[in-house]
């Protein structure tokens, strides 16, 4: 477990990207208190179970499987069987200790996650991610950076994550594949109402004793027509976000004590690979077009004794 | 069409002229209608200020702006586990005049109150997760900025008139239904060094392409990195707090959420009003950039 999170550490990727296989953005769903309308309709979506929302303020649930439902359904699908593609650019920012910190390098990128269900309410995820450096002024593609506090250049590589392995998700939180014992990992999740908006707040830091300095907030944005919409599986969001991570090998910052930002906004490729930007899309087909489509093999591979046992449990 | 009507609209992908951006997953793929833009908007210096200006404040020469945001604040001592503290909910009521040629002047305050993390209830105490003890957290209310003059050469912060322009970054880029600028905010060097603070603000690209619209609204996220505050009691633990934000540009107090403009006006009644006499004092020495 701490070796696949030091994966998604070092190599720094976004948060609504690389975490989101471990701890996507909760969201919620059920039909609108007091309106009716979709309660009881929640056919697969979990609507109208014991969720009260009122015009600006926190909305709550029933229980924690309510809630759970609401998150996989705005971060995935809940369909037994899905994909979820997002898009995005982020800032990565210096903090040394002591100096001003420093905006260094843009990107955009994109995860892709493919899941299917494999109990009631446990759902078993894979993704992959995919970033390429922009010039911070004029946007275009690059390769080269300056570090503003080492005063060199540097030479940077698009970002590419496809050793994830894999996540379990359920109400009781998320379990690596790779874990050793069944310690479900629960993170900060709140959902409010901002009058026709539905914002999805979450926060995902370590656990104690795991790699430091690292932290992800978000915060996804959704429709209220939507959200309360049963029939929608999957709700199209807005995202937006920030981590915190250790410098990456590639600033070449030795030892000074410090870290980096990134700061991103972003969207659910609604449509899949051909809703991605043009010219990102363009780039991932001439230089990994295999990364344009789900890697469903990866669920193939059997599931350990201690994961088989928790899913049963 | 304001943010209520409007906004919901993109996100469904059915707004007046646009694209779908967000149709629902489950919705037939043929009945969508796919486009893919995203664009860095190659605009020249001053169109890229006046445009940044409109989506961020208004091209009017005099207006008030009003932010509403909720934030969560996060403790990041060095070598350690960051740890979230506290949500806030707050504002921001800014004002500008044009003094020139895309030249603003804007003296503006701030005013947060402390929200639990959980449950979202207003509160006066919290636990600092880094040192375990429970301290007081008082709302926050910023009177005391000095002003600022902002044009496409940078910004100049009124403490320090006389010193040249501090250059800014903004990035607009195009996404589908949305304009965006991606800023980042270059504090002064009489800030403490441990600050920064970065943003998005997106308004529809439907209003953002009408040039009579002056005022947009838009969504804002955004986050900033600060010193500890001195409620933390964080002594000299090397560190810092990191606080995460979002919001909206809203037209007046009338659209704050109940709860807070209840209390705001109860407890702080003069920071819902506008109040335009720091306009009148005098910038001597104002450095022309």
């Amino acid at each position: 477990m701490i070796d696949s999170m030091r994966r998604l550490l070092l190599t720094h990727a976004p948060a609504a990207a690389a975490w989101s296989a471990f701890a996507g953005p909760i969201a919620t769903h059920s039909a609108e208190a007091g309106a009716g309308a979709g309660a009881g309709a929640g056919a697969g979506a979990g609507a109208g179970a014991g969720v009260s929302a009122a015009d600006d303020g926190f909305i709550t649930f029933a229980n924690k499987n309510e809630k759970f439902k609401a998150l996989f359904r705005l971060e995935r699908d809940l369909r037994d069987e899905g994909i979820t593609l997002s898009t995005y650019q982020f800032i990565t920012y210096a903090l040394v200790h002591g100096r001003r910190p420093q905006p260094i390098v843009r990107w955009e990128g994109m995860e892709f996650s493919y899941f299917r269900r494999i109990s009631e309410l446990t759902w078993r995820i894979h993704a992959h991610n995919l970033s390429y450096p922009r010039d911070l002024q004029t946007g275009e593609f690059t390769s080269r950076v300056r570090n503003p506090f080492t005063d060199s250049m540097l030479d940077i590589e698009p970002m590419k994550l496809l050793d994830d392995p894999g996540v379990l998700h359920g109400p009781e939180g998320y379990l690596p594949l790779d874990a050793k014992t069944v310690n479900w990992l629960d993170t900060y999740h709140v959902l409010r109402t901002e009058g026709p908006l539905i914002k999805s707040e979450h926060i995902r830091p370590t656990p104690d004793g795991w790699p430091t300095m690292f932290i992800e907030s978000s915060c996804s944005t959704v429709s209220r027509k939507d959200f309360f919409d049963p029939s929608v599986t999957a709700l199209p969001y807005q995202t937006s976000g920030f981590y915190v991570f250790p410098f990456p090998a590639w600033m070449k910052m030795g030892d000074q004590p410090g870290h980096m930002i990134g700061a991103w906004s972003g969207r659910r490729a609604v449509n899949g690979p051909r809703d991605l930007p043009r010219t990102f899309r363009e780039r991932v087909a001439r230089e990994n077009p295999e990364l344009l489509e789900p890697r469903w093999r990866e669920l193939d591979r059997p599931l350990s004794a201690v994961l088989q046992q928790a899913v049963a449990s | 069409m304001n943010r209520r009507d409007l906004l919901p609209a993109i996100m469904a992908g059915v707004a007046t002229g646009g694209a779908g951006i967000a149709m629902p997953s489950n919705a037939p793929a043929s009945a969508r209608r796919v486009r893919s833009l995203s664009q860095f908007l190659a605009l020249d210096p001053i169109e890229n200020f006046r445009q940044a200006m409109r989506l961020q404040r208004s091209l009017e020469d005099a207006d008030d702006i009003l932010h509403w945001y909720h934030f969560i604040m996060v403790a990041v001592p060095l070598n350690a586990t960051p740890k979230p503290v506290v949500r806030w909910e707050g504002i921001e009521f800014s004002r500008h005049q044009k003094i020139g040629d895309n030249r603003y002047r804007m003296h503006g305050h701030n005013l947060s109150f402390p929200r639990d993390l959980k449950s979202g209830a207003f509160v006066a105490e919290v636990r600092n997760p880094v040192t375990g003890k429970v301290v007081a957290v008082p709302p926050m209310a910023l009177t005391q900025d000095p002003g600022l003059v902002r044009s496409p050469y940078g910004v100049i912060t009124l403490d320090k008139p006389s010193l040249p322009p501090r250059p800014d970054y903004k990035v607009l880029r195009r996404e589908n239904d949305f304009v965006k600028v991606d800023g980042i905010r270059v504090p002064p060097d009489t800030w403490p060094v441990t600050f920064l603070e970065m943003g998005t603000e997106a308004a529809p690209a439907a209003l953002f392409d009408d040039p009579s619209q002056n005022w947009l609204p838009t969504e804002v996220s955004g986050a900033y990195v600060f010193p500890w505050p001195a409620w933390m009691q964080m002594g000299d633990a090397p560190g810092h707090m990191f606080a995460a934000w979002s919001g909206c540009k809203l037209r007046s107090v009338d659209e704050l959420p109940e709860e807070f403009r209840r209390r705001a006006a109860r407890d702080f009644p003069e920071l819902l009003r506008v109040d335009r006499r720091a306009f009148e004092r005098a910038v001597p020495d104002l450095h022309p950039g």
